[in-house]
């Protein structure tokens, strides 16, 4: 499988875990997405870009996550320049380098 | 390659003449476990070397490391990443005046001139600054100006 199917299969399986039952009528009501359709991408049909969204959109709405990093993720990538977009991600890739080294530390610590 | 503050103190402090462990934990006041992670990075990337017992800055195997870890880009990065820091730390004692002024052509002269002598002041200390002293003793100082409207400029371009 590769990332891009991984990624649909991911995402399908994400929403569907929101459902207490979901059915195919269930997650097309809620989607808008036509029933055949979902039928053909929960088996492995390539979903759109436009498909991929409204999942995503769904999801986070599902999630009751308004303003969280995610969702301002995607207003940056809306609104900002590559640049902007690029310093943004070092930072936040810097954070994280940071975390990591303190959390491995903490575990060799521990173990230690 | 972009360093991390505090991949970058250790650096500073085996180029300081720190050349075991112990020494870089107490010249960095990093704890042991964080030096001991990162020094095997920079032993696989050639940054530094173990010999005689030693570590030392590796110079010679792939010298490529030092014009990366100076990139504008990636030094850029680290100053930016120190002065938010200054800037958390203003209330814990970390003196950071910034002040918005208008100055006519004379004035802006002779700020250039004071801020001249305070660069000559910290490359004369520089030059003075003993070797084998903790690099974690070390004080960051910041001095210079922008125009207000440049600043906007790029924040708001």
């Amino acid at each position: 499988m590769n990332d891009y199917e991984e990624i649909q299969r991911h995402t399908l399986c994400e929403y569907m875990s929101l459902f207490e039952r979901p059915t195919i009528v269930n997650l097309a009501k809620d989607s808008k997405i036509q029933k055949t359709r979902l039928f053909r991408l929960i088996n492995g049909v390539d979903m759109r870009l436009s498909e991929y969204l409204v999942l995503k959109q769904r999801i986070r709405a599902l999630n009751m996550v308004e303003n969280s990093l995610e969702e301002l993720a995607v207003e940056c990538e809306q609104h900002l320049n590559s640049y902007e977009i690029s310093e943004l991600s070092k930072q936040m890739s810097r954070r994280v380098r940071q975390k990591k080294l303190q959390k491995i530390t903490k575990e060799y610590s521990t173990a230690a | 390659m972009d360093l991390l503050l505090s991949q970058r103190i250790v650096l500073e402090a085996i180029a300081n003449k720190a050349d075991s462990i112990d020494k870089i934990i107490k010249s960095t006041g990093l704890s042991k476990s964080i030096v001991n992670n990162i020094i095997p990075d920079f032993l696989l990337l050639n940054i530094i070397q173990y010999k005689n017992s030693k570590y030392t800055l590796d110079r010679e195997t792939n010298p490529k490391w030092l014009q990366e870890v100076s990139k504008i880009e990636n030094v850029k990065m680290e100053i930016k990443e120190m002065l938010s820091s200054s800037v958390d730390l203003m209330n814990k004692g970390a003196i950071v005046n910034l002040r918005k002024i208008y100055l006519s052509e004379f004035e802006e002269k002779l700020l250039k001139i004071e801020l001249g002598r305070v660069e000559k002041l910290i490359v004369d200390l520089q030059k003075n600054s003993g070797v084998n002293k903790d690099v974690k003793d070390m004080k960051v100082v910041y001095w210079g100006y922008s125009g207000y409207g440049d600043i906007l400029k790029n924040r708001v371009s």
